[in-house]
């Protein structure tokens, strides 16, 4: 019996171990001090207190965490998402000690996790990407050559980053130096990495992603999603498939990502990030490990996306043998992103203690969530606290199931979005499809 | 019970680690562990044995028992009540994670200082970043509206900024500590003239 020592905490944690006991495999968990009492915690195998409540010291750690693997005699790593989760030097430790990573080789994240030399890859690949700097910006001079040459506004992004964090819009020169300085610190903060690059910022497209799933021989691609539903650029609903690319504009798209996949002999489950503008699709970013949203991909593919990681991780080229190299979807999904947060409060985060949970159910729909009544939300970590997942056969059905779903699910002591949530559902630009990444925040007033 | 504890005020190497790990291999009964380095904390629970659901005394399975809502699964949630009590009052959030080097000290404070007070349960910096120059030190003058330090909740990055303008007459708070909603955070010492 293989173990997997899970490097992550949360929601993404218990889907971690769903996948591992699924497989037959033995869980050992590792926590800060501020999660003893969380449910991944209660319910691994092993548990490993791995430092005190801050993610630098804890989740962030390699020696803690690698000292727990060999402590706990694990075979395998999975490092979910944030975190070590696109770190190449934590994957070397990890080999370097004979252990296996649950994600790509450090090469692949190298290649493609710093954001920059993905851009040089993508080009390589015969896949469109936006104008911006070549590489890792080396200063802010550089910054203000590069964003005067191709024009404002431009967009600050961390290299070593995702999920929005160490990102700014610069609308014109004055703004840069302070975008420059806030978006390096973010970084270095999120990522322990404060290195920028930028590109041109387009107003107002969609974003949409490709899943794949790679062997190190044969590549697969999932479908993709619609996650233009956005906040401050934080996804705040995904979808899939997407409600607005053409059939002959979503063929080329999924073949561009499995191009970009191939061409780096990728393996572990990936996903090719895209900005689509009037049908224009440009290569953004790829992102070397499961994502917050892929259970929208499961629910319309019935692929489990983490149980094919270990077997992957485990067992190398051949095991995705059993799929087509477009995996065809059915119907539609919709995830909504619950938060601790007070959207009348500026979407101020609020943790604290979960009182009690009234929880949805019924048909294809599925709750990934680590909280319980009388769990206490610590004011460490991300404010996500549940997915939503809701399948239907249609687009609409998916959203009347979504907004049951939202109705039935009470959270008490805590502020969250569920409100919220239900108001963007209920928008006329979501239900006619039209979202685009900016929409939310304009539209805000009318969604609160 | 197997619950060694070595305390050092040094730095254990990874290597040293790894020998602790073979050594613990031989001693396959141990189920509670935990060492503490300088540089490093580790406890664990259960961790050396394959996970049997036997149920002896000393499993992590049967000292969950202490915790409210323990052996609840996700489904069994469903509309409980938090803890024993219902009607308990309200647990602050750091006593709930039971953490007391993070529950607010008595607060001695000048009274014409005026106190910055934390906006949001969170914690502290004093610097932009790690290793960066602190906001203010004691001393320094500030204007109103100065950023005098930063809170971060659940990764977002919230700036502080002096109320009054003065100088910085006491930091009741260390850099990275957590801090509740209200919590004494810096006193400033007004100028003279100067009405809050």
């Amino acid at each position: 019996m293989k173990t997997v020592l899970i490097a992550n905490r949360g929601e993404i944690a218990l889907r971690i171990q769903r996948a591992c006991r699924l497989l037959g495999l033995r869980v050992v968990q590792v926590y800060s001090e501020a999660d003893k009492e969380s449910l991944p915690v209660k319910l691994a195998d092993a548990t490993v207190c791995i430092g005190k409540a801050s993610a630098s010291s804890s989740y962030l750690n390699p020696i803690a965490i690698l000292g727990a693997a060999k402590l706990t005699n694990a075979d395998a790593i999975h490092p979910g998402y944030g975190f070590l989760s696109e770190r190449a030097d934590f994957v070397d430790f990890v080999e370097a000690e004979g252990l296996t990573f649950i994600g790509p080789t450090p090469t692949q994240i190298r290649l493609m996790g710093e954001k920059s030399k993905a851009r040089e890859m993508a080009l390589k690949a015969d896949v469109p990407t936006v104008p911006g700097s070549p590489s890792i910006l080396s200063s802010l001079k550089e910054a203000e050559t590069i964003a005067a040459d191709i024009g404002y506004p431009i967009l600050l992004k961390a290299s070593a980053g995702g999920g929005g964090r160490g990102m700014r819009v610069v609308n014109e020169q004055s703004e840069l130096a302070n975008a420059f300085s806030e978006a390096s610190s973010e970084a270095k903060l999120a990522f322990g990495d404060s290195s920028l690059y930028l590109e041109k910022y387009l107003s107002d497209p969609q974003h949409i992603e490709v899943q794949v799933l790679c062997d190190g021989q044969r590549t697969v691609s999932v479908g993709e999603r619609d996650c233009s539903t956005q906040r401050r650029r934080q996804k705040v609903i995904e979808e899939g498939p997407s409600p607005v690319l053409s059939e002959k504009v979503r063929e080329a798209l999924l073949d561009s990502a499995r191009r970009l996949c191939s061409a780096i002999n990728y393996r572990n489950a990936g996903t090719i990030e895209y900005v689509v503008k009037d049908g224009q699709f440009y290569f953004m970013e790829m992102n070397t490990r499961i994502q917050v949203e892929h259970p929208v991909t499961e629910a319309i593919s019935g692929v489990d996306l983490v149980a094919r990681q270990l077997d992957i991780a485990f067992n190398g080229p051949g095991c995705l043998s059993d799929l087509a190299t477009d995996v065809l979807s059915r119907g539609h999904a919709i995830e909504c992103r619950i938060n601790a947060e007070d959207p009348s409060n500026h979407f101020m985060p609020s943790p604290g203690l979960i009182q009690s949970v009234q929880l949805p159910g019924g048909p294809w729909v599925r709750l990934d969530t680590h909280i319980f009544a009388g769990y206490v939300i610590p004011p460490f970590y991300d404010s996500m606290i549940a997915k939503l997942i809701c399948w239907a056969d249609t687009r609409d059905l998916a959203i009347q199931r979504s907004l049951t779903a939202l109705h039935e699910l009470k959270i008490q002591g805590i502020k969250t979005n569920i409100e919220f949530l239900r108001n963007v559902l209920n928008s006329n630009v979501f239900r006619i499809g039209a979202m685009h990444t900016q929409y939310v925040e304009r539209e805000l007033k009318e969604l609160l | 019970m197997p619950d060694k504890k070595l305390d050092s005020n040094q730095e254990i190497s990874f290597s040293e680690l790894k020998e602790i790990a073979s050594i613990l291999k031989s001693a396959p009964d141990l189920r509670c562990f935990s060492i503490k380095f300088k540089n490093l904390e580790l406890a664990i629970e259960s961790g050396l044995k394959e996970a049997t659901d036997s149920g002896s005394p000393t499993t992590t399975r049967d000292q969950e028992s202490r915790l409210p809502s323990s052996g609840q699964s996700e489904a069994e949630a469903h509309l409980t009540r938090a803890a024993s009590n219902p009607s308990s009052t309200y647990k602050s959030l750091t006593e709930a994670l039971g953490s007391p080097s993070t529950m607010p000290k008595a607060e001695v404070l000048e009274p014409d200082h005026f106190v910055v007070r934390s906006p949001m349960v969170g914690t502290y910096y004093k610097a932009q970043q790690p290793g960066a120059k602190p906001f203010v030190l004691v001393g320094d003058k500030v204007k109103k509206g100065d950023v005098i330090c930063l809170i971060e909740v659940m990764k977002l990055i919230n700036s502080v900024a002096a109320e009054v303008a003065g100088t910085i007459a006491k930091i009741h708070v260390e850099d990275a500590q957590a801090v509740e909603h209200g919590q004494a955070l810096i006193s400033i010492k007004q100028n003279s003239v100067q009405q809050d």
